[in-house]
């Protein structure tokens, strides 16, 4: 939920502000003191990547910004993070590019349409055939975790759709944290060289390790169990994929978003997604994260999705050719 | 007179001023707790620090008041001031009631949102986070987060939260938060006791020392209570160097490995 100081949201039904907060930041708007300048509201004004809503193009774009853009830092002298952040639109529906054909199944979801995916080119995960055979069963089979009631698995974390706020950042020399309205998720990173927990330990949010490479922050996960998947499109990991991802200020309020996966028995080749974190400028508004009670309602439904025949997905272990 | 001696003069003078202080304000500065008397870390916005990993060590989660062990449950002396919550004699005879449902009713074993205060004790793990704007509290359990948000802004009175409006504001070293606006569903305990959507809670976190906070809680609740009371204890700072909140994840261990649904389904080992 958020509030303008001073502005007359308050009075407001709680769909109608979550609209206007959506729209303030979707654009790329800052609201401060409940005023946008034309200048502000202007879709991606003032950036050096301005198409943040197209990952291929604004990867293009910020592969060059990227080595010469000098970002702020933070008195312990590492890029500052802290703040709020948030990716321009929700791919939890499908990651992939949506045709036409696709935005009339979902019901028109999505007002961005073009794929995450940049490497490879063609902007699909490059699956196995058994598991590309496999991910289509998964969609007829079993009911995505979103749908199932699980928390939001790490691969999908950045991307995940919000009500109003998105990612919370805090920051130390020894740690970052990232905190995220959506089913209140949150990851923590230490910093300090500390080797990952136990091999049996696995986690929805897995187990991430971070680093600094020149401006780049740098995030390796491991532990994941493998029940997440990237979408609702049956787009199954294991335990064994490797997520890299690789957090670099484009300009002040942008940053290049980038995690690559790797899995020989699940992938053909090593691919790489991207998306653009923009800034959300918390100055004279009341960033308040609305409860997210998708576990709440679900645990009534569920029972009813059982019954006419829906299965929770069993993991890919118990999928995967022996 | 040398430098040293000059300090030395100092010192004394400073702590004889200190000990006639005391004298004067008598039986005052007997009761002033050690709370107020270590000076906590600063972060480097200059506030409080409560950066770390704690946890509550203690059967609150179990049952708030005092009581004796049973089967599964630790015995505790309560973390209620005066032992016993003040029920409405209605109220007490619904707190009974939830007891003898509590295996369906506590609206943790659906998984539902533990709500506030009850979070706070349930024995796991949790990390505490904060900025300016931010007191976070990021939890083990459910991996549940709990916002106190430190900018100024009132509460949404419209709009009813499980884990309530938590709004802090930092009096000297001690962050005191008011929570307003809950749903009324969620329970103190495992033992039921219980509290409706008119509850107010106003808590206060004091750092006493490295290791440790303290932490009070005065439920103000009209329609269930006869008074408003207070419950209280201190937070221990996990002291293993790896340690970090991991995941309890309720309705997943419920959907894969009680198979509750499945067997709501027809359909798994127990049909």
């Amino acid at each position: 939920m958020t509030r303008v100081r001073g502005g007359g949201l308050a009075a407001i039904g709680g769909a109608v502000a979550i609209a206007l907060a959506l729209t303030a930041w979707q654009s790329g708007a800052q609201t401060r003191g409940g005023a946008q300048t034309g200048a502000e509201s202007a879709a991606g004004a003032g950036r050096a990547c301005p198409n943040t809503r197209d990952s291929a193009d604004f990867h293009a774009c910020a592969i060059g910004k990227m080595e010469t853009f000098a970002p702020a830092l933070t008195p312990w002298g590492v890029p500052d993070l802290r703040g709020m952040w948030a990716a321009p639109a929700a791919r939890g529906q499908d990651i992939e590019e949506i045709d036409e054909k696709k935005a009339f199944l979902y019901g028109g979801f999505g007002s961005i349409n073009k794929s995450i995916v940049v490497d490879p080119p063609d902007g699909k995960i490059p699956y196995q055939p058994w598991a590309m055979a496999q991910r289509w069963k998964n969609v007829e089979a079993f009911l995505s975790q979103g749908a199932a009631c699980m928390p939001v698995p790490v691969q999908r974390w950045v991307y995940s759709p919000v009500q109003v706020t998105g990612h919370r950042v805090f920051q130390r020399p020894d740690q970052i944290v990232f905190s995220m309205e959506r089913q209140h998720t949150y990851r923590i990173v230490p910093l300090d060289g500390r080797p990952h927990i136990p091999p049996v330990i696995r986690l929805w949010r897995g187990d991430t390790r971070g680093r600094w490479e020149g401006h780049s922050l740098v995030m390796v996960t491991t532990n994941r169990n493998d029940f997440g998947w990237w979408d609702h499109q049956g787009t199954m990991s294991s335990e064994e994929t490797t997520m890299e991802e690789r957090l670099t200020f484009v300009d002040e309020n942008t940053i290049h978003y980038q995690a690559r996966f790797e899995d020989p028995k699940l992938f053909t080749r090593p691919w790489t997604m991207v998306m653009a974190l923009s800034r959300l400028s918390p100055v004279g508004i009341d960033f308040t994260d609305l409860e997210d009670t998708s576990v709440e309602n679900c645990e009534l439904e569920l029972p009813h999705m059982l019954e006419l025949g829906q299965r929770p997905f069993p993991g890919t272990k118990a999928l995967a050719p022996k | 007179m040398t430098t040293k001696q000059f300090v030395l003069a100092a010192l004394v003078a400073a702590g004889l001023g200190a000990g006639g202080a005391t004298l004067l304000t008598g039986q005052q500065a007997n009761t002033g707790s050690p709370a107020q008397a270590y000076q906590a870390p600063r972060t480097v916005e200059g506030l409080p620090d409560f950066h770390g990993v704690w946890q509550a060590v203690n059967s609150a989660s179990w049952d708030i008041e005092p009581h004796a062990a049973s089967w599964g449950v630790p015995p505790g002396l309560g973390v209620v001031d005066g032992n016993e919550i003040p029920y409405q004699p209605w109220a007490r005879t619904q707190k009974a009631q939830n007891f003898r449902d509590r295996e369906t009713a506590d609206p943790d074993r659906r998984c539902f949102y533990p709500g506030v205060p009850r979070i706070m004790y349930i024995p796991h793990p949790f990390q505490i986070v904060q900025n300016t704007d931010v007191f976070e509290l990021i939890f083990e359990y459910g991996h549940y987060t709990r916002l106190i948000y430190l900018n100024g802004f009132p509460h949404h009175e419209d709009i009813p939260f499980w884990m309530g409006d938590s709004r802090g504001r930092w009096d000297g070293d001690t962050l005191v938060v008011d929570t307003r606006n809950f749903n009324g569903m969620t329970w103190f305990d495992k033992a039921g006791n219980f509290h409706s959507d008119a509850m107010r809670l106003l808590e206060r976190f004091t750092r006493t020392g490295p290791d440790h906070f303290q932490w009070e809680a005065t439920i103000e609740d009209p329609k269930v209570f006869t008074r408003p009371w207070t419950m209280r204890m201190p937070f221990y700072r996990l002291q293993e160097p790896d340690a970090m909140p991991l995941e309890y994840e309720c309705i997943f261990l419920d959907v894969y490995e009680n198979r509750r649904y499945h067997k709501l389904a027809g359909d798994g080992p127990d049909q």
